[in-house]
């Protein structure tokens, strides 16, 4: 009875301190963007807006930003479509073969991307498309696949394949089953890699230094230049930003998938 | 397809064998004489490996038009799989597919045209009643207007009308299973397949159910290829029934036929309670021997206790071991010089015997079905 408490203690412990762990930086860096000074303090010595003013007016700061959500929108949108696609042929091969092909699809995750991203720079280089939101666009797709393959294959391991079976004896061609069927099922797991992408390749940094050339910086490689040269507080402010639209987007995403999940079972 | 029944091997040549007497469920099909929208089906050689395991093993058999056809086995002796080639789910390793006259075997599955209700029903969980009935008829590219006629009248023929906007979650097992015999039916295919169908619903609904597919199925004259491993349900509602094990097809024929003339021990002890001897022909009548002679076998009700005195063609004595009641018939099961023998009883009968008691079991030569030392393979 007593070990068995000691051990709950243990457990929401490690759970709170886990939690204030990945709510610190958060509570340190939002207070700072509202700083007055020309550098970043904690705790701010003066309130002032001026950094998200400088985030939203500076071009540099507008350009980085704009460039992140064209990157991060073309992405999510080519890492979704083929994500898919290979979800869909991976589900249909057997368990063994399977679970074998997806940790090939996971490997964009598992090396480190510095050596995908020296790759990718070298072929660029050859082709000419280094320095372009192309190659930018290409590099996360590579390392948001993963993120689309696991959700859908998830998804689909959900659902009866059998429903399949049945829409084709029905009369459905694949590519009607897929539209009337398979995709008004599996969609929650479509939009879940979708956002996922979507948030990884705004974010992404390792592969964006690679990739960019100064027409196409993303916000991260302009956040990380404006820390390393001088203490910009406009890096604060954007990162507070950057904070508050992730989780507006996983709130959305959960939102969604409440609703979903009401009208599956009811 | 149509040869006269080979002669099996019957204890007495002078009756005429039992089954081809005129009687209730004695033969195929007798809907003649109803207008058919069934087609024939005729399977020939069919096989699917695994690797190395054969799952299906040279099955052919001919469905008439307007027949219903049960495959009986125990799981994975190859009826789903068998079912599931006919419908175009799985690739036959070899073997040939005729649907109407027409070979099927290279067709996708949504260009067979063909009924399936499958084993969980596999209703569309996102769409209503409606739209799961309605699901063929869109891909068929049919008029709304006709939808609408069409689907009212089929959700009325399996009595779910008024649940025409409810959610499949809001429907019960036997609602849903109607609900999937509808889609299935909607669009008038001429053959319907059906995978253990009953397989999740409780006992009397069951029955309920069993009863109206068979109307339904004789109203349309459409063919019924069913696949179940519950016996009762195959004898009840079939017009044949084949028995399926380790992928082969043993013996196919109507209910009453396979139950009366088994072929091979094998199909008389799947069907059924049977007890085995071997016996041999002697100058006037039969004897009851240990090693030689022909295997036999005799079903438990055909069997009856002898009063002192009284004779039988065949008789064996034994010592009553059990007597139990599973309700219905009492359950006598005596030991004899050729082993456990089972046997039916009314239960006046059963008053005053006790275990141990000796006992005289009786029964005709017409009643025992005799199997030739044949391999089995040939059967």
């Amino acid at each position: 009875m007593r070990s068995s408490r000691a051990a709950n203690f243990a457990v929401t412990a490690s759970v709170v301190f886990a939690a204030v762990m990945m709510i610190l930086p958060n509570a340190v860096i939002i207070p700072a963007s509202f700083n007055g000074e020309n550098y970043i303090t904690f705790p701010p010595r003066s309130l002032s807006t001026r950094w998200y003013a400088t985030f939203l007016t500076d071009p540099v700061w507008r350009s980085a930003t704009w460039n992140s959500f064209v990157v991060a929108f073309f992405t999510a949108l080519a890492a979704t479509v083929l994500g898919t696609l290979a979800a869909l042929g991976l589900i249909r091969f057997p368990p063994r073969t399977r679970s074998l092909m997806v940790s090939m699809f996971l490997l964009p995750v598992i090396v480190p991307t510095i050596i995908s991203a020296v790759a990718l720079y070298g072929l660029l280089a050859q082709f000419g498309g280094r320095g372009g939101l192309l190659g930018v666009i290409i590099g996360h797709t590579i390392i948001t696949l993963p993120f689309v393959v696991v959700n859908v294959i998830a998804a689909l391991q959900q659902m009866d394949m059998r429903l399949e079976h049945a829409a084709r004896s029905l009369g459905a061609s694949p590519l009607r089953s897929f539209i009337h069927v398979t995709l008004p099922m599996i969609w929650p797991g479509i939009a879940a890699g979708a956002v996922f992408a979507f948030l990884v390749s705004f974010s992404e940094i390792v592969m964006s230094l690679f990739l960019t050339g100064s027409g196409s910086v993303t916000l991260p490689v302009q956040m990380w230049s404006g820390i390393r040269f001088e203490i910009n507080p406009t890096v604060a402010a954007a990162s507070s930003v950057f904070v508050v639209l992730s989780c507006a987007v996983v709130m959305l995403m959960g939102l969604l998938r409440r609703k979903q999940g009401k009208a599956v079972k009811p | 397809m149509n040869a006269p029944l080979p002669a099996y091997p019957r204890a007495d040549t002078a009756a005429p064998p039992v089954f081809h007497e005129k009687e209730a469920c004695m033969s195929g099909p007798d809907n003649i004489a109803k207008p058919k929208m069934g087609a024939a089906i005729t399977v020939r050689n069919l096989s699917r490996f695994y690797g190395g395991t054969r799952a299906v093993d040279g099955v052919s058999f001919a469905v008439e038009a307007g027949e219903f056809l049960t495959l009986l086995g125990a799981s994975g002796s190859g009826k789903s799989t068998t079912l599931m080639m006919i419908a175009g789910f799985v690739e036959p390793t070899a073997g040939q597919i005729l649907i109407g006259g027409r070979d099927v075997s290279q067709l996708v599955p949504e260009k067979r045209n063909l009924g399936v209700v499958f084993q969980s029903y596999a209703l569309f969980p996102h769409m209503n009643v409606f739209d799961n009935v309605a699901f063929p008829l869109k891909m068929r590219g049919i008029a709304t207007d006709e939808i609408e006629r069409r689907v009212q009248r089929t959700l009325t023929m399996v009595e779910l009308e008024s649940r025409r906007s409810y959610r499949v979650g809001q429907l019960s097992g036997g609602q849903q299973q109607r609900v999937a015999l509808a889609r299935a039916l909607v669009f008038e295919p001429p053959v319907l397949l059906m995978d253990e169908p009953m397989g999740a619903l409780d006992r009397r609904l069951r029955e309920q159910l069993q009863r109206q597919v068979k109307e339904i199925q004789q109203d349309l004259g459409i063919t019924v290829i069913y696949v179940t491993h519950d016996q009762e349900e195959a004898m009840l509602m079939s017009d044949r029934v084949g028995i399926m094990a380790e992928g082969k097809l043993c013996q196919i024929g109507a209910p009453r036929e396979i139950y009366e003339a088994p072929r091979t021990p094998f199909v008389a002890a799947f069907l059924g309670e049977s007890n085995f001897l071997r016996v041999r022909r002697t100058v006037v009548g039969w004897e009851i021997c240990q090693e030689n002679g022909t295997e036999a076998m005799v079903r438990p009700e055909d069997l009856r206790l002898l009063a002192k005195g009284e004779s039988a063609p065949l008789r064996l004595e034994g010592r009553v071991r059990q007597i139990e009641f599973p309700g219905g018939a009492m359950r006598l099961v005596a030991e004899t010089a050729a082993g456990l023998f089972e046997m039916r009883l009314h239960r006046h009968e059963a008053t005053g015997l006790r275990l141990g008691q000796q006992v005289v079991l009786g029964w005709s030569d017409r009643d025992m079905v005799l199997f030739s030392d044949r391999p089995e393979g040939n059967a």
